[in-house]
C-alpha cells in the first residue's frame, strides 16, 4: 500500500501568539513551530500501516525552507520520503490552493490513501480533506478515530455526537484523523540520524490564485482568572444567575 | 530554557532534533512522574527498554556493536537534558554507557563485545560498575576484592559498595586485583554462582536509582569473561573520565531546570502586592545564576569539542565534573529559597535536584579527589596522601 501524508508547520500549541503590527499576521519570529497536532496522528498512522502492511510512504507539505524541519520530523518518525512545494508565504494560503498542490502531488504518486489532520490548529478551515478527495476524486472519511485496513476496503470508525459509525470504504481514499486515531511516538535517536539519508524533495509549483485577503487578525481575549467554589449549592447559584445556564 | 550564549546554535541540524527528541521524552515520560518516583525510592524500570528504543544506550558506541556511533557532544547533550529530568535517570544512561559498555569495547575481546554491546544497546541487559568498596571509595587503589587464579578462570572474593544499578543489573562490570596484586577488570553475569547483591534503602539523594552492594563468595569466572586487555587502576580510571564528562553536561541541565522553575515561579507569585521578579534581591539572585550557568555551558561545549578532537585528557575532565556540579548544587539552592516553602516539596524540582548533587559530588571522583587531581597538574606535587618525609624526600 502507498500511503501519503499531508502536514502542516503549525506555531507550538504552548505558544503566545502576538499579531504584527498591520494586524494581517502573526510574529512569526522567535516563535516554535511543530508539526500540526492532527497531521501527527496521520504520520503516525502512515508509520503503523507500513510496519504492518509494507508499501510506501510519502510526507509533503506546503512550505517554507523553515518547513523541512517538520519534514525531517515525520521521516524521523520511520516515513521514507518527503516533498516540500516551495512556498515562501505558505502560511497565507487557502485551502484550495494548498488542495490544488496536494492534488497535483498525488497524481504524480498514485497513492492508495492520503491521510492528513481534520484539522490545522493555525486555520482552523477543516476544508482541506474533502477538496482533495473532491479533486482527485477519492472516497473521503473525515475524523476518523481507528482504521482496520483490509486488501481492497478498509473499515472505519468515525465518532459523532450521536454515537460511533463504522464505514466500509475501497481505496483509494483521503482519511482525516481526528485525536486516538494512534499515539504518536516521539522519534528515537536512531530515527532522526536515519531521517538525514532519506530523500527530501523540492518542487517548485504555481497555485492558482483566488481573491481571498486576511484582513485582520485578533488574538483570542485573555483567559479570565480561575474562581474556586466552596460547595455543589453555590456551583448551581452560579450557574443559574452568572452562567445562567440552568 | 536558558542559553544566554546561543551555544546550541554550534549544534548541527541533527544534533539540534536529537536534543529535542530527548526532551520532549523527559517532558512525557519524566517530569510528571518524576517527584513520586523519588519519593518512593524507586527507578522506574519500565523505562530500560525504551531508553533503548529511543537511543540513549550506546550512543557512542560503533554501529557494528549495536550502537549510534556518535559524538561525545551528542553523549554531552544526552545527558544535559536527561538530567534536566533527573540524576538518577542519567545516572542510569551514564553507567550502562561510560561504565559498561566503554570498558567492554575497550578492553573487551571481539567476542565480548559481540555478546554483550548489541543487547546493552537494546536495553535487554543491564549492566553496573563495581570498583568501589565499603573501605576504599577515594582510594580505589586499595581495594580488597581479590581474584585468584584457578584452571580456566578466576575466583571472586569481597564486595562492593554504592553499586549504581547493582540490583537490577543482569552483569557487572568488577575490578578486583590478582594474585600479583595488579588490577584486573571481569564480566561477572547475575547468575554466577556465589554472585549476591543487597539494596542501599535510606539514601535522602538520588533517590531514584538503584545503589546496591555487590557480594562475591568464591565466584567463579571464566577465562572467556575476562577483560583481556584491561591492567592495573589507569583501566578503571579511563572509564570514569567518559562518566564524568557526561556527568559535568549533566550539572548543566540541573542549572537549567532549576533556573527554568524558579524564573517562571518567581513571575507569578505576588510577595507584597508585587511579583517576586520585582524585587532586586531576587534580580541578583536571578544574574547569578544565569552567570553560574552560561560558565559552565561555555565549559562543557568546549571540552567537548577537545573531547570530540581527542585532545582532552582526565584532568580536563576533572575541571569539568568539579565545576559543574558544585555550580549546579549552588544554584539548586538558590532556587529552592525563591520558591519558598513549596521549594521543600518533590511538587517542585529544586530540592529533589539540590539532594541529587550530594550524590553526584561524591561519586565519579569527589569535589576534594578532583581538586586534588588539579592541585597535582599545577603543582607538580601530587598531595593524595599525606607524604611521609622518608618516602618523599625535600
Ligand atoms: C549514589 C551513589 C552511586 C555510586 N555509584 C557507584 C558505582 O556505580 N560504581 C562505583 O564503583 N562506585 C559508585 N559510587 C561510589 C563513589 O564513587 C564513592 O562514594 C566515592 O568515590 C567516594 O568514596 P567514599 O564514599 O568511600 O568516600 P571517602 O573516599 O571515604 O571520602 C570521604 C571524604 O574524604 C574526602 N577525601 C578523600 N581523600 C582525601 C584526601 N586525600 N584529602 C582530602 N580529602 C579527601 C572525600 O573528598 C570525601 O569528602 C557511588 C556513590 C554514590 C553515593
Ligand atoms: C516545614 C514548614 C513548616 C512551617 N510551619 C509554619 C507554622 O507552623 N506556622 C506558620 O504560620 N507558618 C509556617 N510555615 C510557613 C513559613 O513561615 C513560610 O513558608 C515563610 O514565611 C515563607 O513564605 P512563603 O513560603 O510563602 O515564601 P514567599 O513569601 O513566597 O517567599 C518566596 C521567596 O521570596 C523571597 N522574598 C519574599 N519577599 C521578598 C522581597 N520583598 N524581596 C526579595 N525577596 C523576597 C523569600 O525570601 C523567598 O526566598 C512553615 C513552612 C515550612 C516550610
Amino acid at each position: 500500500m502507498k500511503v501519503l501524508v499531508f502536514i502542516k508547520r503549525t506555531p507550538d500549541t504552548a505558544a503566545v501568539v502576538k499579531p504584527t503590527p498591520d494586524g494581517k499576521d502573526i510574529v512569526r519570529e522567535g516563535l516554535a513551530f511543530i508539526i500540526n497536532p492532527y497531521d501527527e496522528f496521520a504520520v503516525q498512522e502512515a508509520v503503523n500501516i507500513k510496519s504492518a502492511k509494507g508499501g510506501e510512504t510519502v510526507v509533503m507539505t506546503v512550505g517554507d525552507d523553515a518547513s523541512t524541519e517538520q519534514l525531517r520530523r515525520a521521516l524521523a518518525m520511520g516515513i521514507d520520503r518527503a516533498i516540500l512545494v516551495k512556498h515562501d508565504r505558505f502560511w497565507e494560503l487557502n485551502p484550495s490552493q494548498v488542495g490544488y498542490a496536494i492534488a497535483e502531488i498525488a497524481k504524480k504518486e498514485n497513492p492508495d490513501l492520503i491521510i492528513m489532520g481534520k484539522v490545522t490548529i493555525d486555520d482552523y478551515t477543516y476544508a482541506l480533506a474533502p477538496y482533495v478527495a473532491q479533486a482527485l476524486g477519492y472516497n473521503l472519511v473525515t475524523y476518523a478515530t481507528n482504521v482496520e485496513y483490509g486488501d481492497s476496503t478498509m473499515k472505519v470508525e468515525r465518532e459523532s455526537d450521536l454515537g460511533k459509525e463504522v464505514w466500509e470504504v475501497p481505496y483509494p481514499a483521503v482519511i482525516s484523523a481526528e485525536r486516538g486515531l494512534n499515539e504518536p511516538k516521539i522519534p528515537s535517536v536512531m530515527g532522526v540520524m536515519k531521517a538525514k539519508k532519506k530523500p527530501l524533495d523540492v518542487v517548485e509549483m504555481d497555485l492558482p490564485s483566488y481573491a481571498y485577503e486576511i484582513v485582520r487578525f485578533t488574538p483570542p481575549p485573555p483567559r479570565k482568572g480561575v474562581k474556586l467554589l466552596e460547595s455543589v449549592d453555590d456551583l448551581i447559584r452560579v450557574l443559574k444567575e452568572e452562567v445562567k445556564i440552568l | 530554557m536558558y542559553d544566554f550564549y546561543l551555544l546550541d546554535e554550534e549544534l548541527t541540524p541533527e544534533e539540534r532534533q536529537i536534543r529535542d527528541v530527548v526532551r520532549e521524552f523527559v517532558r512525557k515520560e519524566i517530569l510528571p512522574n518524576i517527584g513520586e518516583w523519588w519519593l518512593k525510592g524507586e527507578f522506574p524500570t519500565h523505562l530500560i527498554r525504551v531508553f533503548g528504543e529511543m537511543g540513549l544506550l550506546g550512543i557512542t558506541t560503533p554501529e557494528e556493536y549495536g550502537g549510534l556511533g556518535l559524538s561525545k557532544r551528542i553523549y554531552g547533550i544526552v545527558a544535559r537534558e536527561l538530567e534536566y529530568g533527573d540524576s538518577g535517570i542519567r545516572s542510569f544512561v551514564s553507567v550502562q554507557n561510560s561504565l559498561v559498555m566503554y570498558p567492554i569495547l575497550t578492553f573487551g575481546s571481539e567476542e565480548q563485545r559481540r555478546k554483550y554491546l548489541p543487547k546493552l544497546a537494546t536495553g535487554e541487559l543491564v549492566g553496573c560498575f563495581g570498583l568501589t568498596e565499603a573501605d576504599a571509595g577515594s582510594d580505589p587503589g586499595s581495594m580488597k576484592t581479590r581474584a585468584r587464579k584457578v584452571q580456566g578462570g578466576y575466583v571472586l572474593n569481597g564486595s562492593k559498595m554504592w553499586i549504581t544499578n547493582g540490583s537490577i543489573a543482569d552483569i557487572a562490570v568488577v575490578w578486583a586485583k590478582d594474585d600479583e596484586g595488579v588490577i584486573r577488570g571481569f564480566i561477572v553475569e547475575r547468575d554466577f554462582k556465589g554472585f549476591s547483591t543487597q539494596d542501599i534503602k535510606t539514601k535522602i539523594s538520588l533517590r531514584a536509582s538503584v545503589t546496591s552492594e555487590l557480594i562475591f563468595e568464591d565466584v567463579f569466572v571464566p577465562e572467556e569473561n575476562v577483560l583481556p586487555n584491561a591492567r592495573g587502576l589507569k583501566s578503571p580510571l579511563m572509564c570514569l573520565t567518559q562518566a564524568r564528562y557526561g556527568i559535568a553536561w549533566g550539572g548543566v541541565g540541573v542549572g537549567m531546570a532549576v533556573l527554568d522553575e524558579a524564573i517562571s515561579y518567581a513571575k507569578e507569585r505576588i510577595v507584597f502586592g508585587k511579583p517576586l521578579t520585582h524585587y532586586q534581591i531576587t534580580q541578583e539572585k536571578f544574574a547569578d545564576m544565569l552567570a553560574d550557568l552560561t560558565k559552565i555551558q561555555l565549559m562543557v561545549y568546549r571540552l567537548a569539542d577537545l573531547m570530540d578532537s581527542g585532545r582532552a585528557n582526565f584532568r580536563h575532565v576533572s575541571l569539568a565534573k568539579r565545576e559543574a556540579v558544585r555550580t549546579a548544587k549552588r544554584m539548586a539552592e538558590k532556587a529552592r529559597g525563591i520558591l519558598g516553602a513549596n521549594g521543600i516539596t518533590t511538587e517542585y524540582h529544586a530540592m529533589r535536584h539540590m539532594a541529587n548533587m550530594e550524590a553526584v559530588e561524591t561519586y565519579e571522583g569527589t569535589y576534594e579527589v578532583h581538586t586534588l587531581i588539579l592541585g597535582e597538574y599545577i603543582t607538580g606535587v601530587p598531595a593524595y596522601r599525606i607524604c611521609d618525609e622518608e618516602i618523599c624526600g625535600d
